[in-house]
């Protein structure tokens, strides 16, 4: 694979088994053991009771679109070719706000609301990103 | 309903002056330090205390080079009892008008001053992307996503979707603000009209937001010192007083789970008003922290101006402009006078409740409110 030239994640303690994940095409998320709270951002703590001792499930890899935006100023240079690109948060089926790119579809033909489905993509030998596809 | 937590200590401490630099925009004749400086004469000469007087000295850190209180008390010579940093930038402004009033009631100061210098636009700040990723998640990131701006766009737009905003609506609020920026002879953009279909043919920074809908990034100092009301009363000019505080930290912002900030912003609206003995029906001027235009919709919705998902239609038909029912950021803010993340703001609605306002001055204004941006929704009320 050529270099990859676009930003990467910030890997942390608490984010490592998330991106490991997306590397076995997996997508997880934590859910607190203790209380059940769904923690979506990568934490070493439970936001709601503090608790350590947070799990990670498998989730469906089906939403809907929440929102989205299209970049039409260049911020990073690895972005550059793609300008304009969308961003989006999709809500997944269990409650997951999660900002990813939508694929295979015009920015034009996005729609609030409309279903998608997880597609995972492996952009370099250590890295893959998780995205999402209109079903 | 949420108490007031900073205590009632309405019509006890009053803003006695307010200085700023003679200008705003990158000032190359200027360092730092000798920016603050202008702007701390010009407050000294408002309200006629001598720089010996100040026995307190708050720090507003800018998003430029850094000013430390240790160094900016050693650089402009002030002796205080008290002084520290209060950061980061314009999310903690409100508050931070918050700290220095209760220096005063608690009499940790007599004469508390508040310094703010910034010089952004020469440092280089852009707010996103390599090297600057102040408002990114650095998940995010992979996919592009960076900037605080993209993030109140992805806002908007799902506001758009729920309440069947258009963008047209929303250029109204650029549009007033610029009409204010016109009558302002210190505003940046005071030569630069902008019509609706200026705005419509604006470019797209972050879809669905266009450059008009976002703030500039400038050079500036902005001083201004609060004492108590009994003080206050022998000094220059009229003293503006106090009378409602509050702030509700809603840090949950890149989890998109807050709905539009109403909860904090709601949370804040409850302390404010009880604190103050007003409704917004008594706001005769509002001010807001337009980062990005579309917080004044959400702040309109939580702080009770109008109803949920009906900010569109109210901002409509010159009600927000001058002269309108409700003038808002009547200095032209951040979007068009000057962005000192808040502070330019306060010398405004001082002005504005002295009179001292000119062609701009909002006739009879007697009370003005500020709303600071989530995540750290915060607020203030002044009266003359």
């Amino acid at each position: 694979m050529s270099p990859y030239e676009k930003p990467r994640p910030v890997i942390d303690m608490a984010s490592q088994p998330f991106w490991d994940a997306a590397k076995r095409h997996e997508l997880i998320a934590q859910k607190c053991k203790r209380c059940g709270h769904k923690v979506f951002q990568p934490n070493t703590v439970c936001t709601k009771c503090l608790s350590p001792d947070l799990g990670w499930m498998k989730l469906s890899g089906k939403g809907k679109v929440w929102s989205f935006v299209v970049f039409h100023q260049k911020y990073y240079s690895g972005f550059a070719n793609d300008i304009p690109y969308n961003v989006a948060v999709v809500e997944t089926e269990e409650g997951y706000k999660m900002i990813t790119n939508l694929m295979g579809i015009k920015n034009e033909e996005i729609k609030i609301g409309m279903p998608v489905e997880v597609a995972f993509e492996d952009v370099a030998d250590d890295l893959t990103l998780i995205k999402f596809r209109p079903i | 309903m949420v108490e007031p937590v900073i205590g009632n200590f309405k019509d006890k401490v009053a803003i006695v002056g307010v200085g700023t630099t003679e200008r705003w925009g990158p000032m190359p004749e200027l360092d730092i330090w000798a920016m603050a400086a202008q702007a701390l004469r010009n407050c000294l000469d408002d309200c006629g205390l001598k720089k010996e007087d100040i026995d307190g000295v708050v720090v507003g850190q800018g998003t430029g080079q850094p000013t430390p209180y240790d160094a900016m008390v050693e650089r402009l010579g002030i002796y205080p009892r008290f002084t520290c940093d209060y950061r980061p930038g314009g999310r903690l402004f409100g508050p931070s008008v918050g700290l220095v009033a209760s220096l005063v009631y608690s009499g940790v100061s007599n004469y508390c001053a508040f310094i703010y210098t910034n010089n952004a636009r020469s440092w280089g700040r852009k707010f996103g992307g390599e090297g600057d990723e102040a408002g990114t998640n650095l998940m995010a990131r992979a996919y592009g996503m960076t900037s605080p701006g993209a993030y109140l766009a992805m806002d908007f737009n799902r506001y758009m979707h729920r309440f069947g905003m258009t963008e047209r609506k929303l250029g109204a609020i650029a549009v007033a603000q610029r009409k204010h920026a016109g009558l302002h002879p210190m505003a940046l953009m005071k030569d630069r009209p902008l019509s609706i279909d200026d705005y419509m043919n604006g470019r797209y920074v972050t879809y669905p937001l266009r450059v008009y809908d976002y703030c500039m990034i400038n050079d500036g100092a902005v001083v201004f010192i609060m004492t108590t009301a009994e003080r206050a009363r022998d000094l220059k000019k009229p003293p503006i007083y106090i009378i409602g505080l509050g702030e509700r930290a809603g840090y949950s912002h890149y989890n998109f789970d807050t709905d539009f900030s109403y909860l904090p912003y709601r949370d804040t609206a409850d302390q404010i008003y009880k604190m103050a003995g007003v409704g917004t029906k008594d706001i005769d001027i509002l001010y807001y922290y337009d980062a990005f235009s579309p917080f004044l919709l959400f702040m309109l919705e939580g702080f009770g101006f109008c109803k949920v998902g009906e900010a569109g239609d109210f901002i409509q038909g010159g009600r927000i402009e001058i002269g309108g029912e409700l003038p808002v950021n009547t200095s032209g803010g951040h979007l068009s006078e000057v962005y000192l993340q808040g502070r330019a703001i306060l010398v405004e609605m001082v002005r504005q409740l002295r009179g001292e306002c000119g062609a701009r001055q909002v006739k009879g204004a007697k009370i003005a409110q500020y709303m600071g941006a989530s995540p750290n929704a915060s607020s203030f009320i002044l009266r003359r």
